[in-house]
């Protein structure tokens, strides 16, 4: 099911209500049935997955806390870690892995592709379920006993398909908490679910057909319109899954649950390393604590750690998606975060001399501006079709005869009027989305009750009039 | 705690409406290109105009006919009411752009009744079953007289861009139209001289995608048709030879396994009509016959009415 479809727009209020009116002790119940029907809404065979993971990770984590010798914690571990990464590379990856094997061995390689849709959200439920196990095998956290309410850990349906990738010290707890109802806790959700309407429907789907009529055919197209479309594409990742985030922790919080922050304006980020700390949060944390650190983190040889970090860059990728633009894409941003830290200290002469101590708010915003053209760049290897395509734009973009009659003629081929109140659109919400964002979490200070009913009445109004409402599914779906 | 909510609720409701009509009215009276930005927030607001417009306009639901149409562009484009008149047919076509279902079923429910409708030939094209009425929709909303009409077409939709079109509606209740279509002759009915020039993409292998809304919106207009005492036919106009018969075919399984229970004549003359027409020659695109086309097929059609007795020899319906 679809956030962003007339059935969640009845499937939310029903459970919801059933919710705060069922007794504490049924409550669950409800949530995982709902989380089960949520998915299964998309695609019911594949429920079986979920209940694969859910009942070999539960299995797993009791047969740990249970074994008396390292070995065998081990091997329930390595049971844990072999199922869903074995269920995503068998559904995600195999075919990539094949084909890329099939291209170096010519057409006599014998092995066919499988033939399977890519189930929606494995990458974020086989990563959540990980990291149950892994944090019981850590002795970071006491495995449940209770099947049911790790079931629903598992399949939470507000952040089932595309995050937060949530983890069990956190989330687990919570299904055990009594939840009254709380109006202004609901009132604050629905603010937040409204915030990421608005960035999904009126930014991210207006902006698509855009970005879509250039990178479909990027050869047709010349310089100014594949930077334009770019810089179009950067709002659409960014309102398309920053929407899905907010609706996601929205919902959750009209249900009484606290979700972890996903994003904080990114595009605001004076360095790579600053962007990491405010995109994907729930994903970067998540490489961070298994991944990044097992391997030794930056506690070894200087070059190790530049290893560590550009290893866990490639396989963030890669998690992305069974692509090499992805891949590269990965590889790109471990490479800015290597050269950050290599040129550190040259850096810090640099600015030492030229005294950016006495302008720190204009050296910032020359930061951001460098930051964001860095990221940019990495948008178009991510949105890409194919490797070939970043090579016909690139040459595009470094055409020093750039033509502006490209972009007026995109401008007419998807109808002016159209194009012209999109801009405008994402211009506004590039504007306002600094305070906009920590309005909408609950961190901005209230410019008072009637400011606030203008505020979301706007939003109300604008959503309903500029909205895209065709059956759109979020990008990160995908991953 | 609860009341606290609801009022909050209403109080977001009725900002949000005066937030609406505001965006709305700023946008309706600034223009671009000769055209208000409104029409710019969404590419499902159409204008009032075209030839839905004009067969509006020109139908009267007091007058009575002996046989309609309804359906998309195949309809108002391959059934000429003037050759049904010519053979002694009072006629009137009702087929609108992209119709769905869902809008026959309301256009039918609104204008026709067993007094004012001897018989209803809906044509079946199955693209009118694989698309969500939206286009549709955005050009009935705007042209068909009846409010109500209007009102149940948006609703239906289930989409929040209903909402902007009956917006739209009201504002340009006492406007004319934009525009209008030179190929719209009468009775409803537009004329294609034109036949294929260059060259034309036939689609074939693309898997059929009936929607289920759109089956169950036929059974609803069959349904109200039994209950009004309205006869039925339903029809398939010919396709060109190169278009993808198989597909046909399955939707063609579709549709008989649900019409079924309604026990309504189908006379698919898609691809098995003895018809000598050309794919050039006979339509002027991939799927819509051109008026030799129709000159051609429309004898058949009434023949053929004829002998099932849905049409009377002497002039009357049977």
């Amino acid at each position: 099911m679809l956030f962003n479809s007339f059935e969640f727009a009845v499937f939310f209020p029903l459970v919801a209500a059933a919710y705060f009116l069922l007794p504490h002790r049924w409550r669950w119940l409800l949530l995982l049935g709902a989380s089960y029907w949520f998915y299964m809404a998309w695609k019911a065979e594949y429920a079986v997955l979920l209940v694969i993971s859910t009942l070999v990770d539960f299995t797993a984590a009791r047969g740990i806390a249970k074994a008396s010798t390292p070995v065998g914690r081990k091997r329930w571990l390595l049971l844990s870690v072999i199922t869903n990464l074995g269920i995503l590379v068998g559904f995600k990856y195999f075919n990539f892995l094949n084909g890329t094997l099939r291209d170096l061995f010519g057409a006599g390689w014998p092995i066919a592709d499988l033939d399977v849709l890519l189930p929606m959200g494995i990458s974020f439920y086989t990563f959540q379920t990980l990291s149950y196990t892994i944090d019981v095998y850590r002795r970071q956290l006491e495995p449940t006993r209770d099947l049911g309410r790790f079931a629903l850990y598992v399949t939470f349906f507000p952040q089932l398909v595309a995050g937060p990738i949530e983890r069990a010290p956190a989330l687990l707890p919570q299904f055990f908490r009594e939840v009254r109802f709380d109006a202004a806790r609901v009132t604050r959700g629905l603010k937040q679910m409204l915030w990421g309407f608005f960035k999904k429907l009126v930014i991210a789907d207006r902006v698509a057909p855009i970005v879509d009529q250039v990178y479909n055919h990027p050869a047709d197209h010349d310089g100014i319109t594949v930077i334009f479309a770019t810089a179009l594409f950067a709002l659409q990742i960014y309102c398309d899954f920053s929407g899905y985030s907010d609706i996601a922790i929205g919902a959750a919080r009209v249900l009484g649950f606290d979700l972890m922050e996903n994003f904080r304006t990114p595009y605001r980020s004076a360095s790579i390393r600053e962007f990491w700390s405010r995109w994907h949060i729930s994903l970067s944390t998540w490489f961070r604590d298994y991944l990044y650190i097992p391997l030794g983190g930056n506690r070894v040889l200087k070059w190790r750690w530049y290893f560590n970090l550009f290893v866990v860059f490639l396989i963030s990728g890669l998690w992305h998606g069974a692509n090499w633009t992805f891949v590269l894409w990965g590889a790109l941003h471990g490479a800015y975060l290597v050269l950050a830290l290599v040129f550190a200290p040259f850096w810090r002469e640099a600015e030492r001399k030229l005294g950016v101590h006495r302008i720190p708010r204009t050296w910032r915003f020359l930061n951001v501006l460098v930051t964001g053209l860095l990221v940019l760049f990495s948008w178009m290897l991510f949105r890409a079709n194919d490797i070939g395509d970043i090579g016909v734009m690139l040459a595009r973009i470094l055409d020093l005869r750039p033509d502006p009659s490209g972009l007026h003629a995109l401008f007419i081929e998807l109808r002016s009027d159209v194009m012209i109140v999109t801009c405008g659109l994402a211009l506004f919400f590039f504007l306002a989305d600094p305070w906009a964002d920590r309005f909408a979490k609950g961190e901005a200070r209230s410019p008072g009750r009637w400011a606030e009913y203008g505020w979301y009445g706007l939003l109300l109004a604008a959503t309903l009039l500029f909205g895209q409402y065709g059956r759109t599914e979020f990008i990160y779906f995908q991953f | 705690m609860l009341t606290r909510l609801l009022f909050r609720s209403l109080m977001l409701l009725a900002v949000a409406v005066v937030a609406y009509v505001l965006l709305f009215t700023v946008l309706f009276r600034v223009q671009w290109s000769g055209l208000p930005m409104v029409h710019g927030t969404s590419k499902a607001l159409k204008w009032k105009g075209g030839n839905s417009f004009q067969k509006f306009q020109e139908h009267d639901p007091d007058s009575s006919y002996q046989v309609v149409f309804l359906g998309s562009s195949h309809a108002y484009r391959g059934y000429d009411p003037g050759m049904f008149t010519s053979a002694g047919y009072s006629a009137f076509n009702l087929g609108t752009s992209a119709q769905s279902l869902m809008n026959s079923r309301v256009i039918a429910e609104t204008y026709l009744t067993s007094r004012n409708t001897g018989l209803l030939v809906l044509d079946m094209y199955e693209a009118a079953f694989e698309i969500d009425g939206l286009e549709s929709t955005a050009d009935l909303s705007q042209n068909i007289p009846s409010d109500r009409a209007a009102l149940r077409m948006c609703l239906s939709l289930r989409d929040p861009r209903g909402i902007n079109m009956l917006a739209l509606r009201l504002a340009t209740r006492n406007a004319p139209p934009r525009y209008l279509d030179s190929a719209y002759v009468s009775a409803g009915y537009s004329l294609t001289t034109d036949s294929v020039k260059g060259s034309v993409h036939y689609v074939v292998g693309r898997p059929l995608a009936v929607r289920e809304d759109q089956l169950k919106e036929l059974e609803k207009l069959l349904r109200y048709c039994r209950e009004a005492g309205i006869r039925v036919v339903l029809v398939n106009h010919p396709y060109p030879v190169r278009s993808d018969r198989a597909k046909h075919e399955a939707f063609n399984a579709i549709i008989r396994e649900r019409i079924a229970p309604f026990e309504v004549p189908y006379l698919d003359f898609a691809y098995d009509h003895g018809l000598p027409l050309d794919d050039r020659d006979h339509f002027y695109d991939h799927n819509h016959l051109n008026q030799a086309g129709v000159e051609l097929f429309n004898p058949l059609l009434i023949a053929r009415l004829r002998e099932l007795g849905l049409l009377d020899p002497s002039g009357r319906p049977g």
